[in-house]
């Protein structure tokens, strides 16, 4: 059988993306004649990607097509932004597969001594709540990181 | 198949099968679909009855889907090494160069960690193989992706001596990488059959037989690198861009239309490639499926003074080229463009046509404004005359497509 590997002994990790402040200031000291006191900081304007996703590789945005989790602040139609690379912890609010659709739940580990029950809440008492027995399947699709809403009038 | 479960799993567990442009024929199929003796580019009309006696789910293309989700598949495996590792050969493989690691890691377990990340990361399973040359890592994955006992990895260098050589000489060779079928049936009149049988030929008399691209393979298969990893990008020597038509089209505007669309494709993969086309060639055709209409096919190829590389010169041209050919009374099915005689930007000799240096660089800026707006709000954003317009009748039939997941309207729905 196969041993898994510490990825990080083998490759970079930090991969600048394009609008990386680096790379801007890098151009614009080069173009400019003019070197403007406020050169040393940054001008992209603040980045709503770099709150929003952490591993933009493994990350994905949803949509919340119910109330289920409205307790947790997610409301319908809210942009929810997914990460794939996340393990859930307990109280994560995931995505799980289940009856060929994609649920959000709040990732529920409870420890009593040795013995842990791990199951799925609903954060709103008009949905079911998942608890699986012992030998069931449960797919975790991604962790939900961020919830976007639309404040607009 | 997979990129369409990650986001429906209500499409696991039953027949499905993704359809080609225009929902012609099968390009994938799901095992239950395997299941109901649905074969691989089956046109779609003849098992469209499955639907209502087995459910079964047929998808047009999403290429908006597999794209994005084959750059990110692409982007992991390069998070991984650098650059110049790794060969992307299409949509969904790419060669990696590992030999550096073999010094202080164990191969197999690299090839598990990419592909457990990729399982994770994207939700798509994908098979690895590994070996000393590219044809045999190409075997390998084969058979990673045949027989379950590898789990996915296939490593040619540690598999039991004894059970290769059974796998070797179980192996059509027609599953080897450059093998196709004709060449499979001229292999077979020489009495070969196998893989096994293939490695064991003398290169030297494939040479003679077939070419040496054909014994570079058997040498490959011998455990002799012939073939680097190739991340360069080189310049296309001939561009192709056509398509068949959702409708059948039949007056010349409409041709005209369609071929400034195509022109229009071709000439974005030459400026991606910095190059300049010298001549240009046009073809219509009808349905050559339809043997009770009348047949047309022809080409026509218009020789440019000064290599170019603007849009606006080139889609002139390839109009022109259509009016050349067009005949009335036919019922077209397919158009396109070659650009050929493909050279690299500022390569040119001067000539007494070149044109003026200022007049040159306001065409530059309008070629540079165009890609500037088509890559920022899409490629269908901004073209020439009517022929970016969508709902025209010639725009490919895609009746049954998935939503574009990745965008704001298409975004999956979480309960």
């Amino acid at each position: 059988m196969h041993t898994s590997i510490e990825l990080t002994d083998l490759m970079q990790i930090f991969i600048p993306d394009d609008d990386d402040d680096a790379i801007q200031k890098a151009y614009l000291s080069a173009n400019s004649g003019f070197q403007s006191p406020a050169a040393e900081y940054s001008t992209t304007g603040g980045d709503i990607n770099s709150i929003c996703v952490i591993n933009k590789l493994a990350t994905y945005r949803m949509r919340a097509a119910s109330e289920s989790m409205i307790h947790a602040g997610i409301g319908l139609n809210d942009i929810v932004v997914v990460d794939r690379s996340l393990n859930p912890k307990h109280r994560s609010v995931v995505i799980v597969e289940y009856n060929n659709d994609l649920i959000v739940r709040r990732f529920m580990k409870d420890q009593v001594g040795q013995h842990s029950t791990t199951w799925l809440k609903a954060e709103n008492p008009k949905f079911i709540s998942i608890h699986p027995k012992e030998g069931d399947l449960i797919v975790i699709w991604g962790v939900l990181t961020r919830v976007i809403k639309n404040l607009m009038v | 198949m997979s990129c369409e479960r990650v986001f429906n799993p209500s499409l696991k567990n039953k027949p499905v099968v993704v359809l080609s442009n225009n929902d012609g024929c099968v390009v994938a199929r799901s095992a239950e679909a395997k299941r109901l003796g649905i074969k691989m580019g089956i046109p779609y009309f003849q098992i469209k009855q499955f639907e209502k006696t087995h459910g079964l789910i047929a998808l047009s293309s999403n290429y908006r889907l597999y794209g994005e989700m084959s750059n990110r598949v692409m982007a992991i495996i390069l998070l991984m090494l650098t650059r110049s590792e790794q060969e992307i050969y299409s949509i969904d493989e790419c060669f990696v160069e590992l030999t550096q690691y073999l010094a202080n890691y164990n191969l197999t377990d690299i090839a598990f960690a990419i592909k457990n990340r990729i399982l994770k990361w994207v939700g798509l399973p994908v098979c690895v193989g590994l070996g000393p040359t590219k044809t045999l890592a190409k075997l390998a994955n084969h058979w990673a992706k045949t027989e379950p006992k590898f789990n996915g990895v296939c490593n040619w260098q540690t598999i039991d001596a004894q059970e290769r050589d059974a796998w070797l000489k179980r192996t059509p060779v027609s599953e080897v990488w450059g093998v196709g079928r004709q060449h499979s049936k001229v292999l077979a009149e020489m009495g070969i059959h196998t893989v096994a049988a293939l490695a064991s030929t003398d290169p030297m008399r494939i040479k003679k037989q077939f070419s040496v691209v054909m014994a570079r393979t058997v040498m490959e298969l011998q455990g002799v690198c012939c073939l680097e990893i190739d991340n360069i990008q080189v310049a296309k020597l001939q561009i192709i861009s056509s398509r068949t038509f959702g409708k059948r089209l039949t007056e010349l505007e409409q041709l005209h239309d369609v071929i400034t669309v195509y022109t229009t494709r071709a000439h974005r993969k030459l400026r991606q490639d910095g190059s300049v086309c010298g001549i240009i060639t046009a073809f219509i055709q009808t349905n050559k499926f339809r043997e009770q209409d009348p047949q047309y096919y022809k080409s026509h190829s218009i020789s440019i003074a000064v290599a170019t590389d603007d849009v606006v010169i080139l889609a002139h041209a390839a109009r022109t080229a259509v009016s050349h050919i067009y005949k009335k009374g036919f019922d077209y099915q397919k158009a396109g463009v070659i650009l050929s005689s493909i050279s690299p930007k500022g390569a040119k000799t001067q000539s007494l046509f070149d044109l003026d240096p200022i007049v040159d660089s306001k065409k530059e800026a309008l070629m540079s404004t165009l890609e500037a707006v088509t890559s920022r709000f899409g490629k269908n954003s901004l073209g020439l005359g009517t022929s970016s317009l969508t709902g025209q009748t010639w725009e490919m039939t895609r009746g049954n497509c998935s939503p574009d997941y990745f965008s704001e309207e298409g975004l999956p729905p979480v309960y």
